[in-house]
């Protein structure tokens, strides 16, 4: 009988692991290690590559173009090799690693251009990174985004006319603010 | 009352008395009263008159009463600034009024002993005099003639005296030379005319450090075309880009400021270029069918040479390009996209700050940018200056002396080795002077230059001026330079002498103001190129026979000749005429508004100026004029220069090394900017920029108080001089606003009074460039040679700042 209860409860926790890592998110693995640190450290700022971050809803992944304009020429290591044997054509098959529920609407451009936000505010330390994350930095729950707008709507309040005046969108907690 | 005969017959006397008395009294008052008309409404008359404070040649009306000189104001018909003036142009009144101006000529006694008023006949005498015996003993070559910022045809009347005499020593001090093309253009383009930028038409205009809005070409049109840009067109506004170490009154107006490390421009021109290239932004269709070069290619022998895109790309990548230049990446890639998006755009490199020996591939990059947005020979683009039709002149009789004497080297080395590419090298004379190297220079014409005032080498020219027997001045006061001369024959101010000017126009139509004398001369001057033509005609021969007209005017009157002949374009007149001609002319209708060639003659003199609006060389085969046809991004003129030192003078080295070393292969000939080694900085961190403003004039500035009392409204100054420091600099050497600093180089120090600045980059100081007393900037800056353009490298000079 302890037996049965002893391998009974492995069976449960491997069927709960295998459970996690079949329903939770995946490792994933990018076609080039590439280090977020060693870019930041030379002072490119974040939307310099995430470009569409500034223009757009989804921030996206650099055109492999913008990579090959600082890595085309000299000897590069390893990594960089990968880069450049994209001069001849093609984009580099990066894979997504964060990514929001499909009813949730999230603008970049207004969270990095109106409001300023920094982009490690939602997706963590990245600037320390030396390969590419396996996942999420920081899993995003509803309370972070309510926590967020509360505060910030509670700062835009006590400057009221002030945002009145300068035609600022009021931060807004109602559900189809967010929700598709 | 009682009336006695005797109290009649007094009254009587004293009313008669009275009478007389008074009406006396009214008969002067009536004079008076006449006077005081007379004098209270002069006779007022405008004549036309052209500015010559810098080389933008604005037309001026001056106002006359009674003949003498009482204003100025812009002419409102003039096509350069359209009534509008800059500060600079009122200060001609007080140079006119100088108390301190020359009363006549003077000539020194003995070797040097002092000077002393003389006639014009005795003073030209001694002149004719000394030039003779040389002549006689075969040393025409030994004259030489320093002459300073003019243009048109007093340039045409020293040129053909020097020719005719005998001396290739017609050398040039200015740091601007308008009437050529830079020398970038003149090798990717074959043009021999200078380029036009039609900046009120752009969309989007990139500077690389012109100060378009303070004293670029020309203040007034720069600002009116800017004018144009912001609010003329009918579609967006254009958008202004300003790449420039300084926080000047340009990157002020721009819509974006790109501050960069000094002399690192070339590489960020190629970082945008390495950006248009990478996201197919540039014109392919204008560089495959119009350039040469931007592929690999080979050439007539088979031999394979790298192009310029393979080149740019794996060299010049954008983080590369960023660190040398300091100009985030997403800058560089924004102002590629700004440029490919809004069109026309045009790129503008010319006549900025001088760039040492990466001078020529650093026009050549910027350059390039301008074939890769394919915006040449496009309206809002790229056009070229059209040339006058001025009439030719009669060739030069050159006689044996005159023929010998040519036949000699320049005595600045111009043309030659390491000079190879410059058609004048003032920085070198003193040294060469005092040398005696290649032969000794037994005299000296000095006009419209002061080379003792503030040249970065005033100690050795003062020097070499000792070694010269004889010097003879040509400027209408005592300045430095002609304190130390032995005849001084002042000329007249240019509101009191003939006047002309082929000026140049961003919108690239051609351009010639006539004026003459504003005023009678104020003194007993004359103007020099009248000297000139008189001392030609005394000295006979084939001199004479070159400079066969009386008086200048009447040269200005042989050459204007061309402009009526040619039948085409019009003498300035009121806006609607103007229009209604332009209508005609559209439709294909041209008349001359005049019957003879006099009739046209007094109106261009009453009027100021002859334009062309309509005939401009558009069009790329008018600017595509090099050997291929095409723009070439491999200059095979540049080669042919090379080769050619190589044949003439048997090596090419003093030229590749002026160039930045011969191991640079195909590198030489493309618009390649190598990346700068890292510098040492040693005892001098900070890098000095000098600049100019658009109210201090270069040359003179003393004589003119007005313009000095202008304030500099950035850095709320007038009067006085100052030096322009970072805030955070300036913190760290525990300097405050308005405290005086020692500004030291390695080649002195000077006092100043320090400007606290921000925005701009720490490493940067910058200090107003503008003449009369005080201490000058290039007090600090040695006295190195631009082997590109000529003139001294102003802005390569580190210095260090203390405080006083």
């Amino acid at each position: 009988m302890r037996w049965s209860a002893l391998i009974g409860m492995v069976a449960v926790g491997l069927f709960s692991w295998a459970g996690l890592q079949l329903w939770g998110p995946t490792e994933v693995v990018q076609p080039i290690q590439f280090p977020h640190k060693t870019h930041v450290e030379l002072n490119l700022e974040c939307t310099g590559c995430h470009e569409r971050a500034e223009k757009g809803s989804v921030a996206g992944r650099p055109p492999t173009a913008l990579c090959l304009s600082c890595h085309a020429g000299g000897d590069g290591t390893g990594e960089i090799k990968k880069v450049q044997a994209y001069e001849k054509g093609g984009e580099i098959p990066w894979r997504r690693v964060w990514r929001l529920p499909g009813h949730v609407f999230f603008p970049h451009r207004t969270h990095v251009v109106v409001a300023k936000l920094k982009c490690q505010t939602c997706h963590g330390p990245m600037e320390t990174l030396t390969k590419p994350p396996a996942r999420p930095l920081r899993t995003l729950s509803m309370d972070d985004c309510i926590g967020c707008h509360e505060k910030a709507a509670a700062a835009v309040e006590k400057a009221a006319a002030r945002a009145a005046a300068s035609g600022t969108r009021p931060l807004s907690t109602d559900c189809n603010g967010c929700h598709r | 009352m009682r009336i006695t005969r005797r109290g009649f017959i007094q009254a009587v006397g004293a009313s008669a008395g009275a009478a007389a008395v008074v009406r006396g009294q009214l008969a002067k008052a009536d004079v008076t009263a006449g006077n005081l008309e007379r004098w209270a409404t002069p006779e007022e008359v405008l004549v036309p008159s052209i500015c010559q404070q810098c080389p933008g040649g604005c037309g001026l009306l001056a106002r006359t009463l009674d003949g003498e000189l009482a204003g100025i104001a812009g002419n409102p018909h003039h096509p350069i600034n359209r009534g509008a003036l800059c500060p600079k142009a009122y200060g001609a009144l007080q140079l006119l009024y100088d108390p301190k101006r020359l009363k006549g000529p003077l000539v020194r006694d003995g070797a040097r002993g002092r000077l002393r008023p003389a006639g014009w006949d005795e003073a030209l005498r001694r002149v004719l005099t000394h030039l003779s015996e040389l002549r006689a003993k075969g040393l025409a070559h030994t004259v030489a003639i320093l002459g300073g910022q003019y243009r048109g045809y007093r340039d045409t009347v020293w040129k053909r005296f020097a020719e005719a005499w005998g001396t290739p020593n017609y050398v040039r001090v200015r740091c601007l030379t308008p009437e050529q093309p830079a020398l970038a253009h003149q090798l990717m383009q074959g043009v021999t005319s200078p380029l036009a930028y039609d900046l009120a038409e752009a969309r989007c205009i990139l500077s690389f450090g012109v100060g378009l809005l303070e004293s670029w070409l020309g203040p007034v049109h720069a600002s009116r075309a800017f004018a144009g840009l912001r609010t003329g067109a009918e579609g967006p506004r254009g958008r202004l880009i300003h790449v420039d170490p300084r926080r000047s009154h340009t990157a002020i107006k721009a819509d974006r400021w790109v501050p960069i490390i000094p002399g690192t421009d070339g590489i960020l021109a190629l970082g945008i270029a390495n950006g248009l290239i990478r996201e197919g932004l540039y014109d392919r269709e204008f560089v495959e069918q119009h350039t040469h070069g931007f592929e690999d290619w080979a050439d007539a022998s088979g031999q394979r040479h790298q192009g310029f895109k393979d080149l740019l790309l794996s060299e010049h990548g954008l983080l590369t390009v960023s660190g040398a230049t300091g100009v985030p990446v997403k800058t560089i890639l924004e102002i590629a996209r700004d440029l490919a998006t809004l069109k026309p755009a045009v790129v503008v490199g010319e006549r900025g700050p001088a760039y040492g020996r990466d001078d020529l591939h650093t026009r050549m990059a910027i350059h390039s940018l301008n074939a890769l947005l394919g915006n040449i020979g496009v309206s809002g683009g790229l056009l070229a200056q059209a040339a006058p039709p001025l009439a030719p002149l009669p060739p030069v009789r050159l006689d044996e002396a005159a023929k010998r004497g040519l036949e000699r080297p320049r005595i600045d080395g111009a043309g030659r080795g390491r000079y190879r590419l410059v058609s004048g090298a003032p920085q070198v004379l003193p040294e060469r002077i005092l040398a005696g190297d290649p032969y000794p220079i037994n005299a000296l014409f000095l006009f419209a230059t002061d080379p003792l005032a503030n040249h970065p080498a005033k100690e050795a020219f003062a020097r070499a001026l000792e070694r010269i027997p004889f010097i003879v001045s040509f400027s209408p006061f005592l300045d430095e330079s002609s304190s130390r001369a032995d005849v001084v024959l002042p000329d007249s101010t240019y509101l009191e002498r003939w006047q002309d000017d082929q000026v140049t126009h961003l919108a690239g139509f051609s351009c010639v103001s006539l004026a003459g004398p504003a005023t009678q001369p104020r003194h007993d001057t004359r103007d020099t190129a009248d000297v000139v033509l008189e001392l030609a005609r005394s000295l006979g021969g084939g001199v004479a026979a070159s400079l066969p007209w009386e008086r200048f005017e009447t040269l200005l009157s042989a050459g204007v000749r061309g402009l009526w002949e040619a039948g085409r374009g019009y003498v300035v007149s009121t806006p609607a005429e103007e229009s209604l001609r332009r209508v005609l002319e559209r439709q294909g209708y041209w008349v001359s508004e005049f019957k003879s060639y006099e009739e046209f003659w007094k109106a261009l003199v009453e009027r100021g100026a002859w334009w062309d609006p309509t005939g401009l060389p558009v069009g790329r085969k008018a600017l595509l004029r090099t050997a291929s046809g095409k723009f070439e991004f491999y200059s095979t003129a540049l080669k042919k220069i090379v080769d050619e030192a190589v044949r003439r003078e048997g090596t090419d080295a003093p030229l590749l090394s002026a160039l930045g070393g011969r191991d640079r292969g195909d590198r030489l000939y493309l618009p390649i900017v190598p990346l700068p080694a890292r510098e040492e900085r040693g005892n001098f961190p900070l890098r000095l920029i000098t600049y100019r403003l658009v109210t201090r004039p270069v040359g003179g500035g003393g004589n003119q108080p007005w313009l000095l009392e202008q304030p500099a409204v950035l850095v709320r100054a007038a009067w006085e001089r100052w030096v322009e420091v970072h805030r955070k600099t300036a913190e760290k050497l525990g300097i405050a606003d308005g405290e005086f600093v020692w500004v030291e180089s390695a080649k002195g120090r000077i006092r100043l009074r320090a400007k606290l600045a921000a925005g701009e980059r720490p490493e940067v100081v910058s200090i107003p460039l503008f003449g009369g007393e005080g201490p000058s900037p290039n007090d600090l800056i040695a006295n190195e040679i631009d082997v590109v353009r000529g003139f001294g490298l102003l802005n390569t000079t580190r210095v260090k700042v203390t405080k006083a």
